[in-house]
């Protein structure tokens, strides 16, 4: 059965392992807690089984769409076809037990709007799209994604988001157990809906009066007053500058274990020596770009007014958001 | 001839209850057979091996020897908590090829 790899990132999988740890156990556990299936929920599986078979059977292919290694454009509806009856065989899936009728409207409601992607990332999105459905008792179809969630779990934690999708990302849940580990993934705006980042809360939003603030000092008076908010970016100058005193400093590493590998001591001494209120981000590639290791990201360390430590990698920069990750000590 | 009819009555009903009697072992003798294969083949070391093996298999630079051993522990001690006595034989055997093509394919 040819199932496409999520992408070869050991780096991703570096800093998500815990969740994909505890989202493997908490799929072990709802098999190993299964009850054979009653009349009527085998009627109603059957019934939600069908619906998705005739539904996949009719999502067009479409010129460009993508398709897994190994599988001609021929074979891409068979292969779809034979995708789908694994997900629905496996006692690992979330497919293998029914939903309820309302999670199973806001599973249908998903994906079709996954059918305009095309059939190949249409099939590699049903794990995804059934863990959204399933993540909430109620029906709304817009907050299927949102926090909080109605999951039990057979451990102590919590989840926060789920990630995942087409093309082999799979499904997975993020936990409060890993938040500080796997950091914080930011698309910072510098255009209408202005924000600052802070290394602790995330990101904030700025009022109206100081969004086209081409200067800064009305940003910069902002933060001060709310004593709030760490970096900002200035999309017309490709620059990210700091807010409130804090110190930001490039640190020489290729990658998160070089970053992981700088003792907070080192870190302190880097910014003590080279930290500054602004940096360049001129050379950031755009995001529908392909992050790999040549790529000119960058990681800088950025110290807070009250001496909180967070390692950045700046990742892309493009329609006027900056995306980093961020990673607090 | 009432006797006659009261023993035949009670007779029948006997038949009756052993054969449902019979029914429900048929009912519960897979349930027997999964739980002993469970203690045989000690279902949640399997379960733990297959995936500390396909973590091997993604070859990941930061999972060392002993970060894998404690994670098969792990894994091991939490599946072992929940035996499934009610899963068939034949539904093991397919959670366990699931492990292997979960962990593969989307660790």
């Amino acid at each position: 059965m040819n199932r496409p790899n999520f992408p070869d990132d050991q780096e991703g999988a570096y800093l998500k392992f815990r969740d994909q740890i505890n989202t493997f156990k908490w799929k072990l556990w709802l098999a190993l807690i299964r009850t054979p299936p009653a009349p009527e929920q085998l009627k109603q599986r059957r019934i939600q089984h069908d619906w998705l078979r005739e539904f996949i059977a009719k999502v067009p292919i479409r010129p460009g769409d993508g398709r897994p290694a190994g599988v001609s454009p021929d074979g891409v509806r068979r292969w779809a076809l034979a995708y789908l009856e694994q997900e629905l065989a496996d006692p690992l899936s979330l497919l293998y037990d029914p939903m309820t009728n309302s999670q199973f409207e806001v599973f249908k409601q998903w994906m079709k709007r996954s059918a305009a992607n095309g059939l190949s990332n249409t099939v590699t999105n049903i794990p995804a799209r059934a863990l959204g459905a399933r993540a909430h008792n109620h029906a709304d179809v817009e907050k299927a994604y949102s926090y909080p969630f109605d999951i039990q779990l057979p451990f102590e934690d919590e989840v926060r988001s789920i990630w995942g999708g087409g093309g082999g990302a799979g499904a997975h849940l993020a936990f409060a157990s890993n938040a500080k580990f796997r950091g914080r993934d930011v698309f910072l705006d510098s255009h209408g809906y202005r924000q600052v980042f802070d290394i602790v809360q995330g990101i904030l939003q700025v009022p109206p009066e100081a969004r086209y603030d081409a200067t800064n000092k009305l940003i910069a008076d902002w933060s001060r007053k709310q004593n709030k908010g760490d970096i900002d970016y200035n999309d017309m100058t490709a620059s990210l500058l700091s807010l409130r005193g804090a110190k930001i400093a490039v640190l020489k590493v290729a990658n998160w274990f070089e970053a992981d590998r700088v003792n907070n001591a080192e870190l302190h001494k880097l910014i003590t020596e080279y930290g500054r209120t602004t940096i360049s981000v001129k050379q950031l590639p755009p995001m529908n770009r392909r992050v790999g290791v040549n790529e000119p990201r960058f990681f800088i360390v950025v110290r807070s007014h009250e001496g909180r430590l967070t390692v950045i990698d700046l990742r892309t920069r493009e329609f006027g958001q900056l995306h980093f990750v961020s990673r607090l000590r | 001839m009432k006797t006659w009819k009261n023993a035949l009555l009670i007779t029948l009903i006997c038949i009756c209850l052993i054969g449902r009697a019979d029914n429900v072992q048929s009912i519960q003798k897979p349930n027997v057979i999964a739980a002993s294969r469970w203690e045989k083949t000690e279902f949640a070391s399997a379960a733990a091996d297959r995936f500390v093996g396909a973590m091997r298999k993604r070859n990941y630079s930061f999972l060392q020897q002993d970060k894998l051993e404690s994670l098969q522990q792990e894994i091991s001690n939490f599946a072992a908590k929940y035996k499934p006595t009610n899963v068939h034989p034949a539904r093991q055997e397919a959670l366990l090829a699931s492990i292997d093509v979960m962990c593969q394919t989307t660790f």
